[in-house]
């Protein structure tokens, strides 16, 4: 389904303007070689995939080339909000 | 007598829920039913087949229905190669003509590298018994004599795999077969029965719980596909499974001219024509993933334009009807059959992707086979969850090779 992306430095654009980046979750914290082969497994393959709202990174590639984390409804891809990664506008 | 032709056939009757089966399967799809059939023939008494919404409702009812087994890897082109021998013989087990037919496969590559990789699927192919061959394009052309030969432009054509065995069946015909089929072997299929949760006691699965009430189960069989992991967050685990939508339309229907399915690696597309005359058009998965069936214009013009680059003539064609189907795509493309670690009671059957459609009468016979043994069958050995935390992975990449993710 089609829908507006509020980007945090450009307002609402066509949402095939922007890239997923992947969820946010637990499993995809950052690792380090020194973790277990279980942890890295998990990092590597393992997705909560949650049918409803989840946060993600997007990238606007098209666009101010920044990226950002979303709170998007799976089922409907409501938006509930966008904002750029610990609330600090990035400078340049 | 007229009144004996006129009445309606019922293809499965209706019960209410009992409150205990020896095998509860979620999910009334290809894969579960499938299943359901299988386990009645191999001696069960007690299965349900539970889902959220009619029979078919999921990506059984929404895939474009190419059977085929030149794949990429050992355990999967073994794996596809004995589906496509069930489904040679389908119509005659289930009693129901889900119009098998058996025109062929081309694979186009566009450009050096591709047609590389074609050719090492060509002499697995070959080496596993599958019948499957590198072919130039002037004999592409005779295959489809409306495709675009001409040099010099984009994604030009140097060469395809043909894979004759493949084809194409009539998908709501598959499900409503193995539905007919295993009804009357004693399995119960309710339908508009959503599982909303999983009993366990002592980490051992004890049934589930829906809408309707509470159902006691000895075994739990997840064949839920793309919403598998709404299931296995019901068992507090995690699969390493996204679950992406895959658009595909089909065009008003034409005179019959192209008499086998074509693909594109390169382009994201593949077209064939249906016994009706409509052109299907399929291909990649939307840009993000998401549990939504609604389709995008993006994608739709996305599939149009690359079809065009195939078969130039098509451009005036009108599109009849669009929609969306969800896939539960595996870092691998190859599927999970199989126990979870630490579940008693518990069996996964999923990440069947873009490509599900094509496995369900072997994954249901497996996964059936492996329930009554206790054994996990030669043929899906490979397939476990635990080849992820071992790193097994499969690489199929001839899986999906249309639909693969960017």
């Amino acid at each position: 389904m089609s829908f507006l992306m509020p980007c945090p430095n450009c307002g609402e654009r066509d949402v095939h303007e922007f890239r997923h980046g992947g969820e946010i979750s637990p499993l995809s914290q950052r690792r380090s070689v020194n973790d277990s082969d279980e942890d890295l497994t998990l990092y590597f393959y393992f997705t909560r995939n949650v049918a409803g709202e989840t946060t993600e990174w997007w990238y606007h590639s098209y666009g101010c080339r920044k990226w950002f984390v979303v709170r998007r409804d799976t089922v409907t891809n409501h938006i509930a909000k966008t904002e750029w990664p610990d609330k600090r506008p990035r400078q340049q | 007598m007229v009144f004996q032709i006129l009445r309606k056939e019922e293809f499965w009757r209706q019960a209410d829920l009992a409150p205990h089966y020896d095998v509860v399967i979620i999910g009334g799809g290809g894969h579960g039913l499938s299943t359901a059939y299988h386990l009645a023939k191999l001696g069960v008494k007690r299965v349900a087949v539970l889902d959220k919404s009619y029979l078919g409702a999921g990506a059984s009812g929404r895939n474009t229905a190419i059977i085929r087994s030149n794949y990429l890897t050992p355990e999967g082109i073994a794996f596809m190669n004995a589906s496509l021998k069930l489904y040679e013989q389908l119509a005659a087990e289930l009693n129901l003509n889900v119009l098998f037919s058996q025109i062929g496969r081309l694979d186009i590559a566009h450009t050096e590298s591709t047609h590389f990789w074609l050719r090492q699927r060509v002499e697995y192919n070959r080496l596993m018994g599958v019948d499957s061959r590198l072919i130039e394009p002037h004999v592409v052309k005779q295959l489809v004599p409306q495709i675009d030969l001409r040099e010099g432009k984009p994604f030009p054509i140097v060469g395809a795999l043909h894979h004759p065995p493949a084809g194409v069946a009539r998908h709501d015909g598959v499900v409503w077969g193995y539905a007919r089929a295993a009804d009357r072997l004693g399995v119960e299929l309710h339908r508009f029965t959503e599982v909303t949760g999983i009993t366990r006691e002592n980490g051992r699965v004890t049934g589930v719980e829906t809408a309707k009430g509470r159902v006691g189960a000895d075994l739990v069989v997840s064949a839920t596909a793309g919403w598998t992991s709404t299931i296995a967050h019901m068992l507090d685990f995690d699969v390493p499974i996204v679950t992406y939508p895959l658009p595909a339309f089909v065009t008003e229907p034409l005179k019959p001219f192209m008499h086998t399915t074509i693909s594109s690696g390169e382009l994201h597309t593949y077209v064939y024509q249906t016994e009706r005359g409509e052109l299907v058009i399929g291909g990649g998965v939307d840009h993000y993933p998401s549990y939504s069936h609604k389709s995008t214009l993006q994608m739709l013009e996305e599939l149009a334009a690359n079809a065009i680059r195939l078969l130039p003539k098509i451009r005036d064609v009108k599109v009849l009807r669009q929609w969306t189907g969800i896939c539960d795509i595996t870092p691998d493309y190859a599927p999970i059959i199989g126990p979870v670690d630490g579940i008693d009671g518990f069996i996964l059957n999923c990440g069947w992707g873009t490509w599900g459609f094509k496995a369900a009468p072997i994954s249901g016979k497996m996964t059936a086979e492996l329930i009554t043994t206790g054994q996990t069958p030669e043929l899906i050995r490979s397939f476990d969850l635990n080849r992820f935390h071992e790193g097994r992975l499969i690489n199929e990449r001839a899986a999906a090779i249309a639909a693969a993710i960017h």
